[in-house]
C-alpha cells in the first residue's frame, strides 16, 4: 500500500494543530544531522508528551508514512536524517526531568539535554556516565537510540548500562512502559536508532561523582606507539575512568580552532583515574604513567589542578567540531576492535590514508577499542568515490582484525553500505524479524542500519 | 512571495558565510533562543542554513527568513562556541539588509534611525526625558500604575509603551554632555598619550555621566582626551535594522573625523559602538572610498576597559572594604570582541568592589538592541532567569558596559524589586579615584 501523504497530513493537522510544522522554511530545517543532509521531511511534529507520538505515529501507522524521530541532531551516522517523505518527530520540546537523589535516579523526557541532566545532577553529588562528546547538544532520547559512549565508557560502561526503565511508542502508537526485568525489551530498543520505536521516557540509574580524580597526558612519537601504550595498560590490568586518543591531525585542527597552545606530536593519550581513595588513585595514575613511558612516549605530564586537567579536556572535546577546519565535510567511521590489536591497526589506517592522499584524521576512545577515523572533504572537489573506497578499507581492517562497524554512533545511513560484510547473514536475518515484528509496515526510521534486501 | 535579495553580493556572502557550518550543533547550546523554545528555526544553526537556503535560491520564502533573522537577538554566543568560525549573528544583519533592499519598512523605525544619524536628536532625546523626570511626570506614571493597567488590559501599544516607560531609569538622569563637555580634557599626573573619546548616542542620552566619568578616568591614567561633539551614531543601530544605506552613511562620518585624526587609540566605553567601530574596517574593506580610513579606526578602536587593562590603570588611592559586586558581560563586548577577562580584572583590582561571579554571566539579558521592544515576551523570558541570577549572586551593584544592558537590567531589577545598584564600570573605577582624593581619604 502507498503512503497517503493527502489524507494522513490533513489528520495529523487535525490531531496536532501548531505543533505540526509544514511551511518549506520550516521542513527544510529537520532534514540533516551533524554528519549528513537527506531530503526536507514532508511535515515535522514537535512533541511536547508521549501523548503527541502516539497519536502521530496511529495516523502514520493508518497513512502508511514514514516517521523518523529526531533529537538534537548531533547524531554522526544520519541516523535522524530521512531518507525519502517522511514525517519528522522532534523531541527536542519534551524536557521534563526529575531527579531522586536518595534513590539516585532521574526520570527524564527524551528532549532533556545531556548536559542539562548533569548540571541538575551536580549540586547532588551525582552524575550520569554516559558522556559523548556531544552532550552540549544532543538529547538524552538520542543517546539512547544510538546507546551513546563516551570518554567515561571505559570504565563505566555505555548508556544502555544505565538504563532502568524505557518508556516507548511502537509504529501502531501503543504506548509501553517496561523495566528490564524478564525479557529485556528495552535492551532491544536501546541502540536501534528510531527503526523500532519512538523513545518517550528513561528511568536512568545514576553515579556519585567521584571524589579523587587523576589526569595524565601523554605525547607519544609514533601513532601506534600510542595503541601499543592503551595494549599495555589493558596488559597491566589498570582500569582508568578515560582514556583517549588524538593523533596528529586532530591536535593540530583543535589548536587552530581553539588556540589552547596544545603540543605537537604524532599522537597524545589523555588519560584519567578515579575514585574515592586518594592514595590508590595516586598509584594508579602513576602505573599509567609507566605504561606510557614503556610504550615510548616522548612525554608525560599529570596534571596539578583540576583547571588544568578541564583544559586538556576541553582539547579532546573539541575534535569533532573542529575538524571543519580541515575540509567542510567528513566521512566519520566509528570502528572498534580489540585492544590488543590497537597497534597494528592504527598503522593499517594511517598508512591507507597517507596513501589515498585524503586527509585523514584519527582520534577516539582508545581505552575501549572504539576509533573515529574521519576522512575530511569538501564536496566540490568532486572525490567522493575515493571518500567511500577508502572509508570501506578502513572498515575492511577492522572487520579483519575482528572488529565492528560501529562503536557508538550508531550504523545510520553512514555505514550502512558495510553492514552486509561486517554481519553474518543470518544475524542480519535476525534483525530483520526483529524489526517485522515490531514495525511489520517499515514504517520507524526506514532506510537505515539494515542493507536493503534486494538490489533497488 | 516574490524573492527580493537583490543585492547581489551579499547573496554570494551569505552562502559563502554559511557553507562553513558543519551542522554540528554546538551552537544549540548557547543560544537563548534555541532554550526556549527547542526549535530549529530558532537555533543559530537552523538560522544559517534558513539563510543559506534563501540566498542560494532554494527557498522562496522571503517573510519566514527574515523573521528568523529578527527572531535572532545577535548576541553571537554562538559565534564564541564556534568551531568553525560560522557568524550566526552578523550573517542575520546581512540577511535582514539583502531582504529589505538595505532599507526598513516600517515607518516608525526609518524615523528612529533617521533620527541617530543627528547629534542634536539625542539631546533632544535626553532633554525630553528630563523634562520627564524633573516635571514629576515619570513619578506620577509609575505611582498611579495607570499605563501598567492599560499595558495589561489592552496589550499591543499600550504594553509597548509600558515596556519602552519601564526602561527609563528611576535614578535622575543627567544633562547630555555632548555640548558640555570641553573637546580637550587634559591628562593628570605624567602624560601617557592622547586618546579620542567617541561617545555613544544612548551614553549621551541617558547614561552622561558614566560617560563624563569615562573621560575623567582617561585623563586621570595620563590621557588627553578628544571629544569630537559633531560625532554621529556608529551605525549599530542601522545595520541591527538591516539599513545598509544609513550604515553606510554614518560609516563615511566616522570615517571623516576619525579617519586621520592624530590619537593613539580610538576609546569608547558603549560595547555596541567599540564593536561596530572594530568591524568597520572589515566590512567596507572593497569601498575604496572608505577601506583605508575605516581600516584605521578599526585598529585604533578600543573599549574602555579594554583599554585601560591595556595602559595598566594607575592606582586609585582608594582602600576597602568592598561592596559586593558582580559584572555582567555584555554580548558586543565578550562575544563580539572578545573583551571578558578586563573588566573583571579592573573590578577585582578595585579596593571598593568584592568582586563575586554571576553565574552565566556571558548570556544574553535580551536587551539586544531594540529586541526588548520587538519581542517583548522572550526579552522578558530572558531577563527574568538574569535577575534571578543577580539575587543569587548576593551582589549588591550589577557593573555593566553597554547602555541596551544597563537599561534592561537596571528595570529588571526594580521589577523584580531586587536592591541592586546598576552601574557602568567607569563609574565604580572614578568612585574608587574620587575617594582616594577626597580630604582625609586613604
Amino acid at each position: 500500500m502507498e503512503p497517503d501523504w493527502e489524507g494522513g497530513l490533513a489528520e495529523l493537522r487535525a490531531a496536532l494543530g501548531r505543533k505540526l510544522l509544514e511551511r518549506p522554511a520550516e521542513r527544510l530545517l529537520y532534514r540533516y544531522d551533524a554528519l549528513l543532509s537527506g531530503p526536507a521531511p514532508r511535515a515535522v511534529l514537535q512533541a511536547e508528551s508521549a501523548a503527541d507520538v502516539q497519536v502521530a505515529l496511529r495516523s502514520c501507522s493508518r497513512h502508511r508514512l514514514p516517521a523518523v524521530a529526531r533529537g538534537g541532531a548531533s547524531g554522526l551516522s544520519g541516523g535522524a536524517v530521512p531518507t525519502g517523505p517522511a514525517l519528522v518527530i522532534s523531541t527536542t520540546r519534551m524536557t521534563r526531568v526529575s531527579i531522586d537523589p536518595a534513590g539516585r535516579l532521574a526520570r527524564v523526557e527524551p528532549g532533556v539535554i545531556n548536559q542539562q541532566l548533569q548540571e541538575l545532577l551536580r549540586p547532588h553529588g551525582l552524575y550520569y556516565p554516559p558522556d559523548p562528546q556531544s552532550s552540549r547538544q544532543a538529547t538524552l532520547g538520542g543517546n539512547l537510540a544510538e546507546n551513546a559512549g563516551g570518554p567515561q565508557c571505559f570504565k563505566k560502561g555505555v548508556t544502555g548500562d544505565y538504563l532502568l526503565e524505557l518508556e516507548f511508542v511502537t509504529a501502531d502508537g501503543q504506548l509501553w512502559q517496561m523495566d528490564r526485568s524478564g525479557t529485556d525489551l528495552p535492551g532491544l530498543i536501546v541502540g536501534s536508532e528510531g527503526t523500532l520505536a519512538v523513545i518517550t521516557g528513561a528511568t536512568l540509574r545514576l553515579s556519585q561523582l567521584p571524589s579523587q580524580v587523576r589526569t595524565a597526558r601523554a605525547l607519544f612519537g609514533k601513532l601506534e606507539e600510542a595503541g601499543r601504550a592503551v595494549a599495555e595498560i589493558i596488559r597491566r590490568g589498570l582500569l582508568p575512568a578515560k582514556l583517549e586518543l588524538m593523533d596528529q591531525a586532530s591536535i593540530a585542527a583543535v589548536e587552530q580552532a581553539f588556540h589552547l597552545g596544545l603540543p605537537s606530536a604524532a599522537a597524545l593519550l589523555l588519560c584519567d583515574c578515579d575514585g574515592e581513595d586518594p592514595e590508590e588513585v595516586d598509584r594508579e595514575i602513576a602505573e599509567v604513567a609507566l605504561a606510557f613511558r614503556s610504550a615510548g612516549a616522548l612525554q608525560v605530564d599529570l596534571a596539578s589542578n583540576p583547571a588544568e586537567a578541564e583544559r586538556q579536556w576541553y582539547a579532546r572535546r573539541s575534535v569533532s567540531p573542529a575538524l571543519g577546519r580541515i575540509k567542510p565535510r567528513r566521512m566519520n567511521e566509528d570502528i572498534v576492535v580489540p585492544r590488543s590489536e590497537l597497534p597494528q591497526v592504527m598503522q593499517e589506517i594511517r598508512a591507507l590514508g597517507d596513501a589515498s592522499g585524503l586527509p585523514l584524521v584519527i582520534f577516539g576512545h582508545a581505552g575501549d577499542g572504539n576509533l573515529h577515523p574521519n576522512i575530511m572533504y569538501d564536496p566540490a572537489e568532486g572525490r567522493w568515490a575515493e571518500v567511500q573506497a577508502l572509508a570501506h578499507a578502513i572498515a575492511k581492517v577492522a572487520i579483519a582484525h575482528g572488529g565492528a562497524l560501529s562503536g557508538e554512533h550508531g550504523i545510520g545511513l553512514a555505514k550502512r553500505p558495510f553492514m552486509a560484510e561486517a554481519v553474518p547473514q543470518e544475524t542480519l536475518r535476525a534483525y530483520r524479524a526483529v524489526k517485522r515484528a515490531l514495525d511489520p509496515l517499515n514504517l520507524l526510521n526506514p532506510g537505515k542500519i539494515l542493507p536493503e534486501e534486494r538490489p533497488l | 512571495m516574490e524573492h527580493v535579495i537583490d543585492l547581489e553580493h551579499q547573496a554570494a556572502r551569505i552562502a559563502e558565510g554559511a557553507d562553513l557550518c558543519v551542522q554540528c550543533g554546538l551552537c544549540l547550546s548557547v543560544c537563548p533562543t534555541y532554550a526556549l523554545t527547542g526549535e530549529e528555526i530558532q537555533s543559530p544553526r537552523g538560522r544559517v542554513m534558513l539563510y543559506r537556503a534563501a540566498a542560494v535560491g532554494e527557498l522562496m520564502d522571503d517573510q519566514t527568513v527574515l523573521k528568523a533573522a529578527y527572531d535572532c537577538l545577535d548576541c553571537q554566543a554562538c559565534q564564541t562556541i564556534c568551531p568553525s568560525g560560522v557568524k550566526p549573528g552578523e550573517l542575520a544583519l546581512e540577511t535582514r539588509a539583502a531582504l529589505q533592499g538595505g532599507q526598513t519598512h516600517s515607518p516608525p523605525l526609518r524615523a528612529m534611525l533617521e533620527a541617530f544619524k543627528h547629534p542634536w536628536a539625542m539631546d533632544l532625546v535626553n532633554a525630553a526625558l528630563l523634562g520627564y523626570q524633573r516635571s514629576g511626570l515619570q513619578g506620577w506614571v509609575r505611582g498611579s500604575g495607570l499605563l501598567r493597567g492599560l499595558a495589561s488590559h489592552y496589550g499591543g501599544r499600550w504594553a509597548d509603551l509600558q515596556t519602552m516607560e519601564s526602561l527609563l531609569p528611576q535614578r535622575p538622569i543627567a544633562p547630555a554632555m555632548r555640548l558640555r563637555r570641553p573637546r580637550w580634557t587634559p591628562h593628570r599626573g605624567a602624560y601617557r598619550g592622547t586618546v579620542a573619546f567617541f561617545l555613544g548616542c544612548v551614553m549621551n542620552a541617558v547614561f552622561s555621566e558614566a560617560s563624563a566619568a569615562s573621560c575623567e578616568l582617561l585623563a586621570r591614567n595620563g590621557y588627553d582626551v578628544v571629544l569630537l561633539p559633531e560625532t554621529s551614531c556608529c551605525g549599530a543601530p542601522h545595520i541591527e535594522e538591516g539599513d545598509d544605506r544609513g550604515y553606510r552613511q554614518l560609516a563615511a562620518k566616522t570615517a571623516r573625523l576619525y579617519g586621520d585624526l592624530a590619537v593613539d587609540a580610538i576609546v569608547t566605553d558603549c560595547a555596541a559602538c567599540g564593536a561596530e567601530l572594530k568591524k568597520l574596517g572589515r566590512y567596507f574593506a572593497d569601498d575604496p572610498e572608505l577601506a583605508t580610513p575605516l581600516a584605521r579606526v578599526s585598529a585604533l578602536a578600543r573599549g574602555i576597559s579594554e583599554f585601560l587593562r591595556w595602559a595598566g590603570i594607575r592606582e586609585t588611592g582608594a582602600t576597602g572594604p568592598g561592596r559586593p559586586t558582580t559584572y555582567q558581560d555584555a554580548c558586543h563586548l565578550c562575544h563580539a570582541q572578545g573583551i571578558c577577562k578586563q573588566p573583571r580584572e579592573l573590578l577585582q583590582d578595585n579596593p571598593q568592589v568584592a568582586y563575586v561571579e554571576l553565574e552565566g554571566a556571558d548570556a544574553c539579558c535580551g536587551s539586544a538592541g531594540i529586541y526588548n521592544l520587538s519581542h517583548r515576551e522572550t526579552s522578558q523570558e530572558l531577563l527574568k532567569g538574569k535577575v534571578e541570577r543577580v539575587r543569587r549572586s548576593g551582589a549588591e551593584v550589577l557593573a555593566a558596559e553597554n547602555p541596551g544592558c544597563l537599561l534592561q537590567l537596571e528595570a529588571g531589577c526594580r521589577e523584580a524589586g531586587l536592591a541592586v545598584e546598576v552601574r557602568h564600570t567607569s563609574l565604580i573605577l572614578l568612585d574608587a579615584y574620587l575617594e582616594g582624593e577626597a580630604p582625609g581619604g586613604a
